[in-house]
């Protein structure tokens, strides 16, 4: 992290649009929340629709906001930080399901993020033909 | 072989995957030109994409009634591995090599995880 005269900045961006992206990808993996919430309710009741609505919702709103933020940053970058949606559905697996979680997935799970940012760094994000998926659902 | 809680994870495995497939999709049809902006969006191939991530929506909702969210950390990121390895076979991309070594090191996150 370092200071310059436009404010705090980490890496490429400034800290308001690195902010921006990660609250995106809190948002988005809030989605997983959703989904199992809309799993567990009888199929197409009232409480399940709420649920896959707000699964819909929340994919849809980090489609936009997700857009946004790429305008500030490189494709690299926001996909490199992308994958740590991942420790948001263990986190959320945790507080809001109370599941079991051990010492080996959460180690696993870190060793899972940094093979997926080793993997994407190199990138060059000249075109995103190799970058991973974007939007849409299933991605991380 | 797949029964219980495995029969679940399958479904969830299955809905990345296919959405992966979507991914591949959509980029073979952003490769080619197109007479109108209208018919970049509304043409077979696009089309089905999405319909493919609208049921895969379905497929991990059924798949998380069961799974807890806590394996999200193993089975979404699939797509890493999914899309690129569709990538070569279907658009003949190639893997970099930092790709292939990321791959290896999210293989080996995905064992210590199942351990």
């Amino acid at each position: 992290m370092k200071k310059n005269h436009s404010g705090v900045r980490i890496g490429e961006v400034t800290l308001k649009w690195f902010i921006a992206l990660h609250l995106s990808l809190i948002v988005n993996s809030l989605a997983g929340v959703a989904s199992k919430m809309a799993g567990k309710q009888k199929f197409l009741s009232f409480r399940f629709c709420i649920c896959y609505g707000m699964v819909l919702v929340i994919t849809f709103a980090f489609a936009l906001a997700w857009q946004q933020v790429l305008k500030h940053m490189s494709l690299t970058f926001a996909f490199t930080n992308k994958p740590i949606t991942i420790i948001w559905g263990l986190i959320w697996g945790v507080l809001v399901f109370h599941e079991h979680v051990t010492w080996k997935m959460i180690l696993g799970s870190a060793v899972i993020l940094l093979g997926i940012m080793v993997g994407v760094s190199g990138d060059s994000g000249s075109d995103g033909s190799s970058l991973p998926p974007e939007g849409g659902k299933g991605d991380v | 072989m797949f029964e219980g809680l495995g029969r679940y994870i399958a479904v969830w495995i299955v809905s990345v995957f296919i959405s992966s497939i979507a991914q591949v999709m959509l980029k073979m049809e952003a490769n080619r030109e197109h007479a109108s902006k209208l018919k970049e969006y509304m043409n077979p191939m696009v089309v089905s994409a999405y319909f493919i991530f609208f049921l895969s929506t379905f497929l991990t909702m059924y798949a998380l009634k069961y799974v807890p969210l806590t394996y999200s950390p193993i089975i979404e990121p699939m797509s890493y591995i999914f899309v690129p390895v569709i990538g070569v076979l279907l658009l003949k991309e190639k893997i970099s090599r930092r790709r292939l070594i990321g791959m290896g090191i999210m293989i080996a996150g995905i064992v210590i995880f199942s351990m």
